[in-house]
């Protein structure tokens, strides 16, 4: 009888051991936050990671996402690297030869310059630093005389990139550079690669708002929360192996005199866009994705949704009122 | 049936039974009403109750003021002062940043969000 009872003892231990060990080791979700990155909030998300190799992992990852940050930082330079900083400070003329992938962060500016018609410009440094300014002061805007003279000098058209030997030179010398718009998705295009050459398929990578999902997690899709702009989560998006970026005017802003006051400037006006309160695009490259919420920002929603189209992107508007506009292939997406 | 055999079922039933209480509460699924959370540099600083009316200091950083179900900045040693000037937060997936000083107040979004943007 004692035979039989440790076996009924030893069945009903490994019963508790395999509920037990299901809810805990290999679908353990990790998770890192940075704070020193592109002057925003990053998170980096994995599952079925060792706690050792996702230290090594994450580390990658920040290592890679700083290599973008400081190619397109605008407030320094770094020993052996010729940033955006260098090029806005390159006093004489010339061509300057880039680094490859500060290259094709600018040639991703231009491209995005001409499709959209110039309403995304990382050329218009001049007029972003005059606003970057009045955010970090909150008690007033640019002064008016300043941003018509700096809006002289913000067409990419005076810039000339050499795709062969990756240089850049210039005609205007008082042009400067801003990728805001379009560092982050580049730099998280670049960690995408680095992770699937890992073999790290599963993971979410969230840049300030600008979310790569990659694979899945073990329940399924990765589940995407859109913020409604008056607050809360205005939906859920179910997403795998695809890009998202909101553009929102709640994401950095002051506020003087009653005027909200919000950081996504219109090109052609040198003011706040004011056309929407978020754009969401979704599309397969998170460098599209962060290129086009920006442009689409300031875009009128049938050229908006033209362009879209054409990038195979898929969008959602929510306006000041509250209702929202979305591309057929959008609600696909939603919960 | 054998005492015996009673015993080893109820054996069996108690091992079962504590897996099931394991299950259900190890994770912390359970609702605990809504709380906030601070990262600094960010590592998980605290974890507080909303419904609680209270001022945390967070180390040097700043001060948090936590009032009517809502938590915002009340003061703070940044120079950009962007954390005092953002509004109160009360909802899931909402958060208040201080870049100068990494410091992180958010309000966690409903469990099954793996990001909000």
């Amino acid at each position: 009888m004692t035979a039989r009872k440790s076996a009924l003892l030893l069945c009903a231990l490994a019963v508790l051991f395999s509920v037990l060990s299901g809810c805990a080791t290999p679908d353990v979700r990790r998770s890192v936050t940075f704070t020193d990155l592109f002057d925003t909030v990053t998170e980096f998300t994995a599952y079925g990671l060792s706690e050792k190799s996702f230290d090594e992992v994450s580390d990658a990852v920040y290592r890679e996402l700083l290599r973008y940050h400081r190619l397109c930082d605008i407030y320094h330079s770094y020993e052996d690297v010729v940033n955006l900083y260098t090029l806005n400070n390159r006093g004489d003329a010339g061509s300057f030869p880039l680094d490859g992938d500060l290259y094709a962060v600018l040639a991703l500016g231009k491209k995005y310059y001409d499709l959209s018609g110039g309403k995304l410009n990382i050329a218009m440094g001049s007029v972003l630093s005059l606003w970057r300014d009045c955010f970090s002061e909150g008690d007033r805007i640019p002064d008016g005389e300043e941003l018509s003279a700096s809006a002289q000098h913000i067409g990419f058209d005076s810039v000339t990139l050499d795709d062969g030997s990756h240089a850049v030179a210039f005609s205007d010398g008082d042009v400067r550079f801003d990728a805001g718009a379009v560092a982050k998705g580049a730099a998280g295009d670049s960690v995408s690669r680095m992770l699937r050459e890992r073999g790290v398929r599963d993971f979410v990578l969230n840049i300030g708002g600008n979310v790569i999902a990659s694979g899945k997690k073990p329940d399924g899709n990765w589940i995407i929360g859109i913020q409604d702009p008056a607050g809360g989560i205005y939906t859920k998006l179910s997403l795998t192996d695809i890009s998202a970026v909101t553009s929102g005017d709640y994401q950095r802003f002051f506020e003087l005199d009653g005027t909200v006051y919000h950081h996504i400037i219109d090109p052609d006006t040198c003011f706040p866009a004011s056309l929407y309160r978020s754009v969401t695009v979704l599309c397969e490259s998170s460098s599209d994705a962060d290129a086009l919420s920006t442009a689409l920002f300031c875009m009128d929603r049938e050229a908006g949704a033209a362009l879209a189209a054409a990038c195979g992107a898929e969008v959602l508007w929510i306006y000041a009122d509250g209702h929202a506009v979305r591309t057929e292939g959008f609600a696909k997406y939603e919960q | 049936m054998s005492n015996k055999r009673v015993r080893n079922l109820v054996l069996i039933a108690a091992l079962l039974l504590l897996a099931a209480f394991l299950f259900f509460l190890l994770p912390g699924t359970g609702d605990a009403g809504k709380e906030f959370e601070v990262l600094v540099g960010g590592e998980l600083y605290g974890r507080y109750p909303l419904s609680e009316d209270r001022i945390i200091q967070v180390g040097h950083f700043c001060v948090l003021t936590v009032r009517d179900g809502t938590v915002s900045v009340s003061s703070a040693d940044c120079p950009t002062q962007m954390c005092v000037r953002h509004s109160a937060i009360s909802k899931k997936g909402e958060m208040i940043v201080c870049l100068p000083n990494h410091v992180i107040i958010c309000i966690p979004g409903e469990g099954d969000m793996d990001a909000v943007i």
